[in-house]
């Protein structure tokens, strides 16, 4: 893997910074941006509605995208349904889903606020109960007490593939397999998973999946739910409208098919494009060859924010993390170090509580910290210039 | 402490430019909540400081670790700067509503509340490459006059009747010989700025209406055309007669005959010669006014003068 080649991909790097926020949005390389230019420069139209070239060749590229994000996560194209993102993936889940036989929704407190509130909510209204698999302090959480929640009355699992806080791994298998075997269903958040580890849902065999586009260096407002193609059958629509029906009368509907039957309104043609666009990327490079990099950058970073003497939150073994760390220095305001970062050397980070607040308070920040994530296109160089100001920065306090 | 700042310099932006509008309420919040006794959630004391260490540490890093530690101590420092700045800036407005100068009475230093309102300024933009420097009383008494002779105080003025900033002291001068009827004699002359094209052959116009006793109801009549006065139309200054009561054809005669010209160029080498820099200028006995000044500052004087 040429990673410098690859760098020459990113056009934002030119201007010289460092990106350590791919967590919160990944950088988009050319192949993408071209990618969606040429459907608002060479065929802009509508697709499954209009019958002229235009329209035609929209309709022909909305699925080819379709087929190829299917591919590249290892699911049929008629599992994959189009959403603006993880969050709008994991609501159509929580609104859709019928809780009225089994209502016990098993979480962690490990969870983004994106797949935490979609069921806290209904819980805090009665329609469904809500039980939390507590994470152990260095934010891991395990098999066991997965098992111990899961039983008969549990409809469904909703789980991180990796956390967004502090980059820790569920244990997805045993999970899986725990919930089926009580008849419930897994809701997969792999928002943090898919950009980074091969992803396939067959062999992981959850039920649903939910992931974004914008981090797996695809365009922003792009997302998508995989769920199994019987499960989709049987789920009520989500949104209506347009596109979501085959014949609509005064006093029927006839909805379409799944996908498009929760696909309502003109969808983002040029988004969905730019998707698969970066699903070509991603496997013209090897996810394997992203993760096997992003291996080595975590080590470095581990050992450079070790070295440096910050808190690290998280488990401190590399292997159970991705190139993700979050961190503390001394009694500095995790804000104020991440601005200092980016001014004094044009380094960007996250700072606070990465829209995982219960997770933050659980490891001992509640006021949050530092988030350094990294990517197919970060170097060692990078590290050891970000070491060196951490460095400088720590002195300051 | 920095919110306290912030919440000063931002507002004061924000007259300026919307962008800082948003930050100034961020400000306020965070004013209100440490004056309440809570703790300011919106972190934009952590952003100014780590903007301003970060600035500093690109020219020191030492400096920086030291506004680092100490940034409390810093923002308290800056704080009270700020509120000893705004009691000065308090006085300053006073003594600029009091005396037509932030600086006190009987200053002539810059004041910026002139350079920002463009009013009762110290140096009239009337004069072509306007220079300040001393004043030289003028000699004489000649001109249009009014009030008692022998009174103690005599407030003369150099005006130009093209010129805004003698039009604009007007109502103040009009006010100043009501109030002091009796007590000041006034005397008005007049001075052609070079910049204002057709301000002398006005000027001769209203010596010719002195001749008809109308003097000061020609120069009212002057001034409220005064916009007009700027076209150089001979019918301007027929109408202003008109209007002041001046014979027109009398006036026609006289401006024809020039036989003013001499008096408003006598009148222009006097004023040259005390060191006229712009109109209007005032000289209440021996001490000078220029611009269109508040009343405060014609009274503050006249009082001393009738005081001696």
């Amino acid at each position: 893997m040429d990673v410098e080649k690859i760098r020459g991909d990113f056009p934002v790097l030119r201007s010289g910074v460092t990106y350590f926020d791919s967590a919160c949005m990944s950088l988009k390389p050319t192949q993408v941006i071209e990618a969606q230019d040429e459907y608002y420069e060479e065929y802009s139209g509508c697709a499954g509605r209009s019958l002229h070239k235009l329209g035609k060749k929209t309709e022909e590229k909305f699925e080819e995208a379709r087929q190829k994000v299917a591919k590249f996560v290892g699911a049929s194209p008629n599992e994959v349904v189009w959403t603006r993102n993880t969050t709008e993936a994991i609501n159509l889940v929580a609104r859709t889903l019928d809780f009225s036989k089994k209502n016990k929704v098993i979480t962690s407190n490990m969870e983004h606020h994106s797949a935490l509130l979609p069921f806290l909510i209904p819980a805090k209204q009665g329609t469904l109960k809500l039980e939390y698999v507590l994470a152990d302090e260095e934010g891991l959480t395990h098999a066991e007490d997965w098992k111990k929640k899961i039983d008969e009355q549990t409809r469904l699992v909703v789980v991180h593939q990796t956390t967004n806080s502090v980059g820790t791994r569920a244990p997805l298998k045993e999970i899986i397999k725990a919930a089926h075997d009580n008849d419930a269903l897994v809701l997969v958040d792999a928002a943090q998973g898919v950009p980074h580890v091969e992803t396939n849902f067959r062999k992981l065999d959850a039920d649903f999946v939910a992931f974004s586009g914008h981090k797996m260096l695809g365009p922003t407002g792009t997302g998508c739910l995989l769920a199994k193609a019987k499960l989709l059958e049987e789920l009520p629509t989500f949104m209506v409208g347009g596109e979501t029906v085959e014949h609509v009368s005064l006093d029927s509907v006839t909805f379409l098919k799944p996908p498009q039957k929760f696909e309502a309104g003109l969808q983002n043609y040029a988004g969905a494009i730019g998707l698969g666009a970066a699903c070509d990327y991603l496997t013209k490079i090897g996810m394997r060859n992203v993760e096997e990099h992003e291996k080595k950058l975590a080590k470095k970073l581990f050992e450079a924010l070790s070295d440096v003497g910050t808190k690290i939150y998280g488990p401190a073994e590399v292997k159970n993390r991705s190139a993700r760390a979050a961190f503390n220095v001394g009694k500095a305001r995790p804000h104020e170090v991440a601005m200092m970062l980016d001014k004094i050397a044009n380094i960007a980070v996250r700072s606070g509580v990465f829209c995982a607040e219960p997770a933050m308070i659980h490891l001992g920040a509640p006021q949050g910290a530092v988030r350094a994530s990294l990517y197919l296109y970060n170097t060692e160089a990078e590290v050891d210039y970000f070491r060196e100001t951490l460095e400088k920065i720590v002195k300051l306090y | 402490m920095i919110c306290f700042v912030a919440l000063f310099v931002f507002v004061v932006l924000a007259i300026f430019s919307a962008k800082y509008r948003p930050l100034a309420k961020e400000a306020f919040d965070c004013v209100f909540k440490r004056l309440t006794l809570r703790p300011c959630e919106s972190g934009l004391d952590e952003r100014i400081k780590a903007t301003l260490v970060s600035s500093v540490f690109s020219k020191s890093p030492k400096a920086a670790a030291a506004l680092n530690k100490h940034f409390e101590l810093f923002s308290w420092v800056l704080t009270l700067l700020m509120i000893v700045s705004l009691a000065y800036s308090t006085v300053g407005v006073y003594n600029w509503w009091a005396y037509g100068n932030c600086n006190g009475p009987d200053q002539t230093g810059f004041c910026v509340f002139n350079a920002l309102t463009g009013e009762h300024t110290q140096y009239s933009d009337c004069g072509a490459n306007a220079t300040v420097h001393p004043l030289t009383p003028p000699t004489s008494l000649r001109g249009e006059a009014s009030g008692p002779e022998s009174a103690k105080v005599v407030l003369i003025e150099f005006g130009c009747f093209e010129c805004k900033y003698t039009k604009q002291a007007e109502p103040t001068v009009k006010q100043v010989l009501q109030d002091y009827s009796g007590r000041i004699r006034f005397i008005f002359k007049p001075f052609p700025l070079p910049t204002h094209n057709n301000s002398r052959v006005a000027e001769q116009a209203a010596l010719c209406a002195a001749k008809q006793g109308k003097f000061w109801e020609y120069k009212d009549a002057l001034f409220a055309n005064q916009d007009a006065l700027n076209t150089g139309e001979r019918t301007v200054l027929m109408e202003a007669a008109a209007q002041a009561g001046v014979n027109e054809s009398a006036l026609a005669a006289c401006l024809d005959s020039n036989e003013t010209a001499s008096e408003v160029e006598a009148f222009y080498q006097e004023g040259a010669a005390s060191g006229l820099y712009g109109t209007p200028t005032f000289f209440i006995n021996n001490r000078s006014l220029v611009g269109p000044k508040p009343f405060e500052s014609f009274k503050t004087i006249i009082d001393e003068e009738l005081a001696k």
